[in-house]
């Protein structure tokens, strides 16, 4: 799985420059068995990216979500993903403890605790200062980024931990191409949960509410919405789709405290390609932002694919370049 | 603000006294603490540079760049590389790096600052990461296991060598030099234009500021530093290792400028020594409190200051020491002379000033004959000048299906005032942004002077000789009365950042020019007395006419005033027709968007109406007051009363009775 570079201990790192010691976090050799694939597994490693890609897209509609109602930037994302993940082995236990939470229960209860999370962090950290401009406002999420790492940190000491399979059992085969049993856990469920929402979005009262908010805060207040509750309810939707992507997600990578800030990242590239707009776009995105990365290093020489997410990274910054509508839309242009 | 402070003489040499006893003292009192060593005082100059990098091009300019630990990697690897592959002395290597770092920053600078904000954050961010993994992958940069540094930085026999007391003092020097170079910077026109561009850019492209010219150069001199303090951080580890330049560097040092204060200077040595003090506390007292690894308190204790700081305290330690500096200066300054050269520029302004003419309220508020680009134009010339100032010819807007304007045309000579009218969402706004360049034009041409600078950017249409005020006041609320003004002329001077921060001559002719000019323009709308006041504080009407002198400090050639008279009373829009007249005696163009029907009708020669963006008719006052097309459409009659002006003018003696006259009589 390309999902995650594992690197040194970052949090202690920067103390060098006091001339304390480095703390090195366990050294994982952590050269993907991906990066092994020859020519002739093309079908697996687009299996694999649809995968990651997965788990992109709940990360970026969890962006889109948050950036949508409130105009922030929720840096925090891959945070509550983290802790979305960790929390899930804390109650089931890592690799079959049996003494632990029916898996099940593990991953409603971690999705339960972070979404109450990111709706209490906004009403505790954004709420007071929502009028300030969107760089200050992601700045504070930048704040609560480190204040989940380093929540994280404590318990876990930057070790790497992970979780047995939902189901276990060997790889299936489809088509004679071997696909790992959670790679259908973690695809079905994101399509279960993006028909949810996509319910919730369209059906229901508060979903309906939330739209209203993000096309014309200033007309659904006039028709009586709360818009500032808004706010509460999207931040905790969005750690709820970032919990969710991290309980499926760490049965196949392992999870470290500091994982957040490289899948804050892709989910901003994902929520980029996708166009910035649309829930569909962001989904669209994430598939194929994982698809791309899959293939561009499941194919790359080893010289290119040592880099491993500056490879991907890079691709942002030309997507960027390349394609600026949809990022525009709050240039100072139209402020005139 | 600092800057109003920073204007003071004694403002930067207390600064710069206080932090140089601040940091040349640190080998002292540190050791003292018990829990410090001047290795925590090396940490604090170096993330001092860094920090100032931040301030600068996050605090002055608005823009969010989170590459600081790539720009610190390139300079501590430059060193190191070049030493070892090319024998370079470490002095040289330290300079060639900054000058790598600055010419990467200016690349990328120009690459992704056409990004707003927030995007450009995580794009930088995701730079600064890339930055990681290749110093941690490449082989060039010694991988995992870093690379060792050459020979120590050495002046003759003197050797400053990492850990030693020498070696502080270097960096500490650097640091005050640093803070001296972003300080110098800040306060000067590049800092103003800074400033501009991150209040309002729109409002700072049509005083002719070039936003994306100024955030590189903020970028640049940021990285400069940044790269420097890389190479005093090569010298000073001996071994140069990729984990010392993880996103964290980066985050870390946001922390330390925000609890310095983003808008702060000389907040920045104190937010990074606040920062390092709390971090030592924490690693050696942690322990005693919860017997776990100490340092897997930073991370949570950064977040937790981070957020308490942007909560209580958003303008950091620097808005603490502006406070207390300003308590202290209210004793010892008169207000008035707060700003560079004020009382001067008045004194010269006002001896050139002509006999002036008595306004309604009894001051002096017309000058004439001082335009600089007047020459040209001057009203001695007797036959109208053939070409037209001001040509748009058939100007159609699209908003994504909407046409917002459909083929305006319109021509403006010199002395000339032309009334642009119509109801709302006639695309009056959208035809003067289409002409400022701020809106960019489907179809249609605009041509100033002759030249065509249809779909320009602001900054360029303004070089051209065009000014502009805005409909919703677009001021920099932050700066001065003075200051925006100053902006305004901008174009008027040309000191660049390397004048600025070395305070060649150049600077302070320029500054002396700009603010004799600011003082001038602002003369003209009698706002003069309030030149050191932030304008975010005036009230409505008083925000107006300084948005007017900002236009006019650019001595433009072309003025488009956008509802220039809303929210005045009836005796300052009476200034505000004389003005006008005033200005097109001396051969400006105006354009002028107004529904106070009475001042519109009292100064405009013609009179353009507009309707959900086509063009109804251009004619003379008179004319358009008894157009039927235009009554229907925009002044209306007296039973369907959809004119702005004649809102209050329900039957009997209201002092805009008089508005009543233009509605025409035996019409529809």
């Amino acid at each position: 799985m390309v999902f995650l570079r594992e690197d040194r201990d970052e949090h202690t790192a920067h103390r060098s420059a006091s001339g304390r010691a480095l703390v090195w976090a366990p050294m994982m050799d952590w050269m993907p068995t991906f990066f092994a694939t020859g020519i002739g597994q093309l079908p697996e490693t687009l299996v694999s990216g649809i995968v990651n890609g997965c788990i992109y897209a709940l990360a970026a509609v969890s962006l889109l979500v948050v950036y949508n109602v409130t105009g922030v930037i929720n840096f925090a994302v891959g945070d509550f993903l983290m802790a979305g993940a960790m929390l899930t082995l804390l109650f089931a236990g890592p690799n079959g403890d049996p003494h632990r939470l029916p898996l099940a229960l593990a991953v409603l209860l971690a999705v339960v605790i972070v979404t109450a999370l990111g709706g209490l962090l906004e009403l505790l950290v954004i709420h007071p200062r929502r009028r300030y401009g969107t760089i200050f406002l992601l700045i504070l999420t930048i704040g609560i980024s480190s204040v989940l790492e380093g929540g994280a940190l404590i318990p876990t000491g930057s070790l790497t931990y992970g979780l047995r399979p939902f189901t276990s059992g060997p790889a299936l085969s489809v088509a004679g191409v071997l696909i790992p049993r959670q790679d259908f856990w973690i695809v079905g469920s994101t399509l279960i949960v993006m028909g949810l929402l996509w319910y919730g979005a369209t059906r229901t009262r508060i979903g309906k509410a939330l739209r209203a908010c993000e096309v014309n805060p200033t007309a659904a207040r006039l028709v009586g919405i709360r818009v500032d509750r808004y706010w509460t309810i999207a931040f905790a939707l969005g750690a709820l789709l970032a919990a969710f992507a991290g309980a499926i997600l760490v049965p196949v990578t392992y999870a470290t405290y500091n994982m957040g800030i490289p899948i804050t990242l892709k989910a901003f590239v994902a929520w980029i390609l996708g166009g910035a707009e649309s829930p569909l776009g962001a989904v669209a995105g994430g598939v194929g932002f994982g698809v791309l990365e899959a293939v561009v290093l499941g194919y790359s020489p080893a010289s290119v694919a040592n880099y491993g997410d500056a490879v991907p990274l890079l691709l942002l910054i030309v997507a960027l370049v390349i394609r600026r509508r949809g990022l525009t839309r709050q240039m100072a242009v139209t402020r005139v | 603000m600092s800057v109003l402070l920073a204007d003071r003489w004694w403002a930067p040499v207390g600064g710069l006294a206080l932090v140089g006893a601040m940091f040349f003292t640190m080998p002292m009192w540190m050791p003292a603490l018990g829990f410090l060593s001047v290795e925590d005082g090396v940490t604090v100059t170096i993330y001092t540079m860094l920090a100032l990098g931040m301030v600068l091009v996050l605090g002055y300019c608005g823009q969010l760049m989170l590459a600081t630990n790539a720009v610190f990697g390139v300079g501590a690897y430059g060193l190191a590389i070049l030493a070892l592959h090319d024998g370079l002395n470490p002095w040289a290597g330290m300079a060639v790096s900054a000058a790598a770092a600055g010419a990467g920053a200016a690349l990328i600078g120009i690459m992704v600052f056409r990004l707003t904000g927030h995007l450009l954050g995580l794009v930088t961010l995701a730079i600064g990461y890339i930055a990681f993994i290749v110093f941690e992958t490449s082989s060039l940069t010694g991988g995992a296991s870093g690379i060792s540094v050459g020979p120590s930085l050495a002046i003759g026999s003197a050797v400053f060598s990492g850990g030693e007391n020498s070696f502080f003092y270097l960096c500490a020097a650097a640091a005050l030099i640093s803070i001296v170079v972003a300080r110098n910077l800040v306060v000067s026109r590049t800092g103003r234009a800074l400033r501009a561009v991150e209040a309002n850019e729109a409002a700072a492209g049509s005083a002719g500021v070039n936003a994306t010219h100024y955030k590189v150069v903020a970028f640049v001199v940021g990285a400069v530093i940044a790269s420097v303090a890389g190479s005093l951080y090569a010298n000073y580890v001996g071994v140069v290792g990729a984990s010392s330049f993880t996103i964290l560097v980066t985050i870390e040092v946001l922390l330390m400028a925000v609890v310095g204060g983003l808008r702060s200077i000389w907040g920045v040595p104190f937010g990074v020594l606040a920062v390092v003090v709390f971090e030592a506390a924490l690693q050696s007292y942690g322990p005693d409190l919860i017997h776990i690894n100490s340092s897997y308190f930073t991370t949570i204790g950064f977040g937790v200051v981070l957020i308490l700081v942007l909560l209580l305290l958003p303008g950091g330690l620097g808005s603490v020491g502006d406070r207390l500096a300003r308590m202290v200066g209210s004793s010892r300054s008169d207000p008035d002379d707060a700003n560079v050269g004020t009382s001067a520029a008045r004194s010269v302004a006002a001896s050139l000033a002509g006999p002036g003419e008595p306004s309604a309220s009894g001051q002096p508020a017309v000058a004439v004959g001082l335009r600089k680009g007047a020459s040209g134009h001057t009203r001695g010339r007797v036959d109208p000048d053939p070409q037209a100032l001001l040509e748009a010819v058939a100007v159609t807007c699209h908003f994504e299906g909407l046409t917002a304007l459909d083929g305006v045309s319109l021509e403006l000579h010199a002395g000339e005032v032309v009334g642009l009218i119509g109801p709302n969402g006639a695309g009056k706004t959208t035809f003067f942004n289409c002409l400022s360049g701020h809106v960019q034009p489907s179809s249609g041409v605009v041509r100033l002077g002759g030249t065509d600078v249809t779909g320009l950017p602001p900054y360029r249409i303004a070089r051209h000789g065009l000014a502009r005020t805005f409909q919703n006041i677009e001021l920099f609320p932050d700066m001065s009365v003075l200051e925006n003004v100053m902006v305004g002329a901008h174009l008027c001077a040309h000191a660049g950042a390397v004048s600025a921060i070395l305070r060649l001559p150049g600077h302070w002719h320029d500054e002396r020019v700009l603010a004799e000019r600011a003082t001038h323009a602002l003369q003209r709308v009698d706002m003069e007395r309030h030149a050191p006041r932030a304008a975010g504080t005036l009230p409505y009407g008083q925000q107006r006419r300084v948005e007017i002198a900002r236009a006019l400090a650019a001595e433009p050639h072309v003025l488009l005033l956008d509802e220039p008279a809303a929210g005045l009373s009836a005796s300052e829009a009476q200034e505000l027709v004389e003005l006008v007249r005033a200005l097109a005696s001396e051969s400006l163009g105006i354009v002028m968007v107004e529904h106070n029907m009475r001042a519109l009708m009292n100064v405009a020669d013609r009179v353009t109406v507009l309707d959900s963006g086509r063009q109804l008719l251009t004619a003379l006052p008179e004319e358009v007051r008894k157009d039927p097309v235009v009554i229907a459409s925009y002044l209306g009659t007296s039973h369907l009363d959809i004119s702005h002006a004649r809102a209050p003018s329900a039957p009997g003696a209201s002092p805009r009775s008089e508005d009543v006259s233009y509605v025409p009589q035996g019409d529809s």
